[in-house]
C-alpha cells in the first residue's frame, strides 16, 4: 500500500468524512489516492478558506475538522485558519504536503519550513518522514486535537513519504483520553465559597460548548439561582432567555453584565480566559470578587486573575456536584432591575435600515437550530448583542484572533456538518472581500448558506475607533468604491437582492428564510451607527461609552 | 527574576524549538542552556538559565504543556520566594503524547 493510501485510510479509521482542501505539486500522490475513497473534499478556492470551513465544521459538528494544502504557498494560507482555530481552541488536524526528504532545507520549489512556521499556532505539529509512521502519527494528531482543550495539529508529509509503498500496516481505532474528574477537596472549597457568597455571579466560556456542558450549566443555575454573564465564545450556553441570563460582558457587553461583574462578590470562571475583551482594565475588573476557575487547561489557572479555587477536569461533574443554594435575594433581585433598566432598545425612528433590530428579527423568526457565523467588526458585535442563541455550538464567530473572512468558509463547514440545519453567515463589506471567492465554492456544490451581508461602505469597527479614539481622523477606512454586491453574487450564480429600508426588512427575511439554495441579501445601513455600549481601551468595565443618538 | 528550569523531554523533531519559541514569545532570555541526549536516544536532558521580568509560573505551566516534556523541575536563583529549592511540575494538561 502507497503512504498516500495509508493516510486515506487513517483519515477514515478516524472517522473522517469531510475534508477541505486544495490540490497542488507536493500533495498530489495523496490527491491520487482520494479518488474512490469514502472521504468527501470540499475544493475551496483559497487555502485559507479550507482552514477556516474546518474549523467552522469542527465547531458545528464538535467533531475534528479537516484541512489539506500543498506544500509552499499552500501550507502558509492555511496558517491564519490554523491560528484561528488555536486561540478559540477548535479540534483541527491540517494536512500539508511538503517537498521530498532529500530536497528539504535546499530552498526547493514550493517549499517552506511550515513545520516551525506553525509550531506557535498549533497545539502540536509533526513532520512524518518513514512511511512506517503515517498511520500512527495521524491517530495521534487526532487524539491530541479533540482530547483535554482541543486545538489544531498539523502534519506535514514530505512527498517522497506519501509516494513509498508499505506492506502490513496496522490501524488503530480512533481515540480520545477521558476527562479527569476534578478534585474533591477543590469541590469542597468551591462549595463553601458558594453558599458563603451573597453576590455571586457566573462567568461562562466556551469551554461550556468544547465540553458539551450547557444542560450542566443550566442545572447548575436553576439549582444555585446565580445570575450568569458569558463571553462571546459562551452566548447560547444559557438560553438568551433564561431569566437569569445578564447577556454578554466585556468590551461590548450589556450594561446589566458589566455592573453585575464590578459589584459581584463571587465569580464563578467556567471555560473562560479572562481576555482582555472581557476584562478591560484587568486589575480592575471584578475589584471585590473571589474567583472560582474551572478550566482543563492547568496553564488558564492563575495566568491573568489569581484565583481562590481551581477546579480542573470534568466541568459536568464540578456543575452537578455544586447544586447550592446561598442567600442571594437581595442581588439578585438588583441584577434583574439593572437588567430590566438597561433592555435594548430597538426604536429607531429611520427609514434605513437598523442593523441590530434587522438581527433581532431574523432571530426571532430563524428555524429551530439556525448556526450563525460572523465575519469580523461592527455586526459580528450586533449579532452578539441581539441575536438570541439557544446553544453554544449554533454560534460561530471568530472570538479570539478576529479574523475577518471567517464568516463564509465557516458557514459552508456548519452546512455539512449539519446539512438540514439552516445556515446563515452575518459579514460586512469589509469582511466578505476577505474571502469572496468562496461564493464559488457555495454554486459549486449548491450550500444552502444564506448571506446577509451589511453594507456601510466603511470598514465599521474601524472607523468608529478613529472617531472616538483618534480624532475623527478617519484613515483608509473608506469603502464608498465597493463593487455592486448583488451583480457579485449574481456572477458567481448566487441569487441576490437588496434590501434598503427598514420597512424592507421582515419580507426580506422571510424571503431568505424560504429560499431554498444560497442567496444573498445586500443590507444597506446608516454608514455613521456605532456599536454601543463600548468600554473604551484601558479603562474599566463600568465605564461605558453610551451612543449620543440613535 | 532569574531561575533555572530542568527538563526531561521526548527526543523527537523540533521538541527543544518548541520550548525556545515559548520562552521567546513571552519576553523570558535565555542566560545559559545545555542540553544532552540520553545513550538510549529516547529523550533530551535540558537545563535553562532564564531570566524576565514577567511571573514564573505561567510560562513553566506553558513549557509543561508540551507534549514532548516528560518532566519538568524549577528553582528561582535570584528574586524568588524559595530561592534555591527545586520545585517539581507535577500539573501536565489532561493528555499526554505516548511516547
Amino acid at each position: 500500500m502507497k503512504g498516500a493510501e495509508i493516510l486515506i485510510k487513517a483519515l477514515e479509521h478516524e472517522g473522517v468524512d469531510v475534508i477541505f482542501g486544495y490540490p497542488g505539486g507536493a500533495i498530489m500522490p495523496v490527491y491520487d489516492a482520494l479518488v474512490g475513497s469514502k472521504l468527501k473534499h470540499i475544493l475551496v478556492r483559497h487555502e485559507q478558506a479550507a482552514a477556516l470551513a474546518a474549523d467552522g465544521y469542527a465547531r458545528a459538528s464538535g467533531n475534528v475538522g479537516v484541512c489539506m494544502a500543498t506544500s509552499g504557498p499552500g501550507a502558509t494560507n492555511l496558517l491564519t485558519g490554523i491560528a484561528n482555530a488555536h486561540l478559540d481552541s477548535v479540534p483541527m488536524v491540517a494536512i500539508t504536503g511538503q517537498v521530498s526528504t532529500t530536497l528539504m532545507g535546499t530552498d526547493a520549489f514550493q517549499e517552506v519550513d511550515i513545520f516551525g512556521m506553525s509550531m506557535s499556532v498549533v497545539k502540536h505539529n509533526f513532520i512524518v518522514r518513514k512511511t512506517a509512521d503515517i498511520a500512527k502519527t495521524i491517530h495521534d494528531a487526532f487524539e491530541l486535537a479533540r482530547s483535554g482543550r482541543p486545538g489544531p495539529v498539523l502534519i506535514d508529509f514530505p512527498k517522497d513519504v506519501v509516494s513509498a509503498e508499505l506492506e502490513d500496516v496496522q490501524f488503530k481505532d480512533s481515540s480520545s483520553k477521558p476527562m479527569p474528574r476534578p478534585e474533591a477537596k477543590d469541590l469542597h472549597i468551591a462549595h463553601d465559597l458558594l453558599l458563603n457568597s451573597r453576590q455571586p455571579l457566573i462567568y461562562a466560556g466556551g469551554g461550556i460548548r468544547i465540553a458539551g456542558a450547557s444542560k450542566e450549566l443550566r442545572a447548575f443555575v436553576d439549582a444555585t439561582g446565580i445570575p450568569v454573564v458569558t463571553t462571546l465564545q459562551g452566548l447560547g450556553s444559557i438560553p438568551a432567555d433564561h431569566p437569569l441570563n445578564l447577556g454578554m460582558l466585556g468590551m461590548h457587553g450589556t450594561k446589566a453584565a458589566n455592573f453585575a461583574v464590578q459589584s459581584c462578590d463571587l465569580l464563578v470562571c467556567i471555560g473562560a480566559r479572562f481576555d482582555d475583551r472581557v476584562t478591560g482594565k484587568l486589575a480592575e475588573f471584578a475589584p471585590g470578587a473571589k474567583v472560582i476557575h474551572m478550566d482543563a487547561d492547568p496553564a488558564e489557572i492563575g495566568k491573568l486573575r489569581m484565583v481562590q479555587c481551581a477546579i480542573m477536569g470534568d466541568i459536568k461533574v464540578a456543575l452537578n456536584f455544586l447544586h447550592v443554594r446561598p442567600e442571594i435575594d437581595f442581588w439578585v433581585k438588583r441584577c434583574m432591575l439593572n437588567k430590566e433598566k438597561y433592555a435594548w432598545d430597538y426604536n429607531a425612528p429611520m427609514e434605513s435600515v437598523y442593523a441590530p433590530k434587522f438581527i433581532k428579527e431574523m432571530s426571532d423568526r430563524a428555524p429551530e437550530n439556525t448556526f450563525i457565523s460572523c465575519d469580523v467588526g461592527q455586526h459580528q458585535m450586533w449579532v452578539a448583542q441581539h441575536y438570541g442563541f439557544k446553544a453554544p455550538h449554533n454560534h460561530l464567530t471568530s472570538g479570539g484572533l478576529g479574523t475577518m473572512g471567517f464568516g463564509l468558509p465557516a458557514a459552508i463547514g456548519a452546512q455539512f456538518a449539519s446539512p438540514e440545519s439552516c445556515v446563515v453567515t452575518v459579514s460586512g463589506d469589509g469582511s466578505i472581500m476577505m474571502n469572496i471567492q468562496e461564493l464559488a465554492t457555495l454554486k459549486r456544490y449548491n450550500i444552502p448558506v444564506k448571506i446577509v451581508l451589511f453594507d456601510n461602505k466603511a470598514l465599521g469597527m474601524v472607523r468608529q475607533w478613529q472617531e472616538l479614539f483618534f480624532n475623527e481622523n478617519y484613515s483608509e477606512v473608506d469603502l464608498s468604491d465597493n463593487p455592486d454586491f448583488v451583480k457579485v453574487a449574481e456572477a458567481f450564480g448566487i441569487p441576490s437582492y437588496r434590501v434598503e429600508r427598514a420597512d424592507e426588512v421582515n419580507d426580506a427575511i422571510e424571503r431568505m428564510f424560504n429560499h431554498q439554495g444560497p442567496v444573498l441579501l445586500h443590507v444597506l445601513i446608516d454608514p455613521k451607527a456605532n456599536v454601543w455600549p463600548l468600554v473604551p481601551p484601558g479603562k474599566s468595565n463600568e465605564q461605558m461609552m453610551e451612543a449620543k443618538t440613535v | 527574576m532569574k531561575f533555572t528550569v530542568s527538563i526531561r523531554l521526548s527526543n523527537t523533531e523540533g521538541a527543544l524549538e518548541r520550548l525556545l519559541g515559548r520562552l521567546r514569545q513571552r519576553a523570558f532570555e535565555i542566560s545559559s542552556m545545555s542540553a544532552e541526549r540520553t545513550a538510549d536516544r529516547a529523550f533530551l536532558d535540558a537545563r535553562f538559565t532564564i531570566e524576565g521580568s514577567r511571573d514564573v509560573e505561567p510560562v513553566i505551566k506553558q513549557l509543561a504543556k508540551c507534549y514532548e516534556v516528560q518532566s519538568l523541575k524549577f528553582q528561582y536563583t535570584e528574586g524568588g520566594a524559595q530561592n534555591g529549592q527545586w520545585q517539581n511540575h507535577a500539573e501536565r494538561e489532561v493528555v499526554c503524547l505516548p511516547v
